[in-house]
């Protein structure tokens, strides 16, 4: 068994690891890197040794149609390699910044874990295992976005997370389902070539629903930035190398399919341009550091979904690849701004970080810049691909090249709030981990994007995206946004307060007071019945108990004691005396044997 | 001497002995009393002995001895610990012996 033949191990290097974890408890900072490192490593080994196109592996069967079966080709490589090689880098990251803590078992046992998950997620050979994986994830992010479990916050947006990815896993699971009843398979190799059905479309909206809801798009997006409560180093791996780039890679792997239903695309690809419009906007004015970089996540996610849409997830793949890089780096610059400056995130409170922190800044600088798309970054290119997949619709493209702007500007602004102006708290460069873990990401930021299929674009379309960079750039720094719409995206465009306002007063208040009616009417007549009889039994019962129990032990002590009482009175504790009554008593007992003799005489 | 005149000083040591333990209050003094009263069996013991020309009076008396003095020493060490409680050792103030 050599190394490409093994592919299948790679996966559950992480899952022993946290297995291990889990049980001895300690060597969590030795065990969870190595693991991570160890399948970066064979990964690594796998991707680039000569290979066949589709490496595949069954362990067993699981039920007809799906097996336990692993595949490894360029698509699963690729987000193999950034899973394991950003999540390695995060988890050295995580030595220096969860350092000194005492839930350093729990939190490297979950976040292995979360990468065993995505693994999974990523090497699955059908949709159902890939399911499997899709779940595991959501537990995953459940268990570390809620890692601070004494505060309220934490355990409400690890519910929120929760609640709002298993909304869009039934979409995900009556998309399978439908699959399966249709076609009798889940492999990806069985449904590459269909042919296009109302059936088939329906499946293609329940999936993408299901996608939209673990890569955070409209109308399931809200979930995203409440988890920024976690541990920074979660929110990195959440944002760049597992998780939201799930939805991403389900549309990548299912190309084929989703090739004969373009409308379904076409859907998928405005539900994506909305979402980047909105969440750059919001991010444009928000306040905390982590979700602003939240936003943007979204905000970039969504112009994937819009590539995936439009029949180009080789492009979205990229983006997947580059954003990784960033914001991987911003995220982890951003936890180390906060570690500097003792838990503030938010950036009113910041400023003139430059002098105290240059190491940070440059490095925040590369990860802003190539976020923004800076002619020459990864960034720039993988928008580019985007952009130019999107020329044959000019509403989509617009949007796109808004998005672009935005995008620029709220970069700008983030490094400009952050890091020039007078300086309001005094910050320090961290060193160790913290620090040197940011240079391959930082280096990746430069070089990934050379590594791509360089757009073949039209020329105005990349003198556009340069010069809106380029002016997002300049614009953002004091960019202030029209009162009104400020108040929209602050407040976050409502979509909050409409969501309560649908699900809980229309559905979720009314269908409570249906069931408490119902509980009251019907179910609580013999609740009632039940509860009386009850209460009467226990009435007798305790009578009984008290009067007639209780009485009987109270009546034999009562005889006891009194009886005991005469001599208890000769017992009182002297020592001569009880000497003295021995003496009577032997005194007494010789009279009377005396008298005896006399008699029987 | 007759075995009358030994059992006569043996009567005498008891009702010293007896007399002792009643009337005393210190601890010690009972004590000593009651190794009187011990003697004064022993005493019978050895004269009953001598009298019927039978040696196992004489091997009880030493028995007896042999557990007067575990006895005094185990008494003694009760006493020294009872000292150091309560600093005192009078009979009639030490009413633990109670229901």
């Amino acid at each position: 068994m050599d190394l490409s033949t093994s592919f299948w191990l790679i996966p559950f290097y992480p899952l022993v690891s946290a297995a291990l974890i889990g049980i001895l408890r300690r060597g969590a900072a030795l065990l969870a890197p190595l693991s991570v490192g160890l399948g970066f490593l064979h990964a690594l080994a796998v991707y680039f040794l000569p290979r066949p196109a589709r490496l595949e592996h069954r362990l067993g069967e699981w039920i007809p149609g799906a097996s336990f079966g692993f595949l490894f080709d360029d698509l699963s490589g690729l987000l193999v390699l950034l899973v394991t090689g950003i999540g390695l880098l995060i988890h050295l990251y995580s030595l220096g910044y969860m350092g000194g803590k005492e839930t350093f078992a729990r939190y490297f046992g979950s976040l292995n874990l979360f990468v065993f998950f995505m693994l999974l997620l990523v090497m699955a050979d059908n949709l159902l295992l890939l399911f499997a994986g899709w779940e595991g994830v959501g537990l995953a992010s459940y268990l570390l976005i809620g890692f601070d479990y004494e505060k309220p916050a934490a355990n409400q947006a690890a519910n929120k997370a929760f609640l709002y990815n298993r909304a869009g896993d039934a979409g995900f699971l009556a998309g399978l389902f439908l699959l399966f009843a249709q076609f009798g398979t889940v492999e990806f190799a069985g449904l590459s070539n269909l042919e296009a059905s109302p059936g088939l479309a329906a499946a293609g909206l329940l999936l993408a629903l299901g996608a939209s809801g673990k890569s955070a798009q409209f109308p399931l997006f809200v979930w995203l930035p409440d988890a920024m409560v976690g541990p920074t180093p979660v929110s990195a791996l959440i944002h760049a190398a597992t998780m939201v780039t799930a939805g991403v890679y389900l549309f990548a792997r299912l190309a084929p399919l989703y090739s004969v239903i373009p409308e379904v695309g076409l859907v998928v690809a405005a539900f994506g341009a909305v979402t980047a419009l909105i969440a750059a906007t919001i991010a444009l004015v928000d306040h905390d550091i982590k979700r602003i970089l939240a936003y943007s996540t979204i905000s970039q996610l969504g112009l994937m979904f819009l590539a995936c849409g439009v029949g180009a997830p080789e492009a979205a793949m990229f983006h997947v690849a580059t954003h990784a890089f960033f914001k991987a780096l911003l995220f982890l610059c951003a936890g180390n701004i906060i570690h500097a400056l003792a838990g503030e995130q938010d950036i009113r409170y910041m400023g003139g970080l430059r002098q105290s922190m240059p190491w940070t800044y440059r490095l925040m600088g590369v990860g802003a810049l190539g976020l923004a798309g800076f002619p020459g970054l990864a960034g720039f290119f993988s928008k580019e691909a985007i952009l130019h997949a999107a020329e044959g619709y000019p509403l989509l493209l617009a949007l796109g090249l808004l998005v672009s702007f935005l995008t620029a500007c709220y970069s700008a602004r983030l490094i400009w709030r952050v890091f020039w102006g007078e300086q309001q708290q005094p910050g320090h460069d961290l060193h160790g981990w913290e620090l040197h873990t940011l240079w391959p990401l930082a280096a990746g930021v430069i070089v990934v994007g050379y590594f791509g299929h360089l757009s073949s674009g039209p020329w105005w379309l990349l003198a556009a995206s340069v010069f809106l960079a380029l002016a997002g750039l300049y614009l953002g720094r004091e960019m202030r946004v029209f009162e009104p719409l400020q108040t929209l995206f602050a407040r976050k465009w409502f979509i909050d307060e409409i969501y309560r306002a649908l699900w809980l007063r229309t559905i979720g208040y009314r269908g409570s007071a249906l069931v408490a009616g119902v509980d009251e009417q019907r179910v609580g007549g013999v609740a009632g019945v039940a509860g009386l009889g009850t209460s009467l039994l226990s009435w007798v019962s305790a009578w009984v108990d008290r009067y007639l129990v209780d009485g009987l032990v109270k009546a034999i002590m009562l005889i006891t004691q009194g009886l005991s009482y005469p001599f208890r009175l000769a017992q009182t504790g002297g020592v001569l005396q009880y000497a003295l009554f021995a003496l009577g008593a032997l005194a007494a007992s010789m009279v009377y044997l005396w008298a005896k003799q006399g008699e029987i005489r | 001497m007759s075995t009358g005149h030994y059992l006569g000083v043996s009567l005498l040591l008891l009702c010293i002995g007896l007399g002792g333990m009643l009337l005393r209050r210190n601890l010690i003094i009972i004590l000593m009393s009651l190794e009187l009263i011990l003697n004064a069996v022993n005493l019978n013991l050895v004269a009953f002995s001598q009298h019927w020309n039978h040696v196992t009076g004489q091997v009880f008396g030493i028995f007896v001895i042999t557990v007067a003095v575990a006895e005094a020493a185990v008494g003694l060490a009760l006493l020294i610990a009872l000292y150091r409680n309560r600093g005192a050792l009078l009979a009639d103030e030490i009413r633990l012996l109670k229901w």
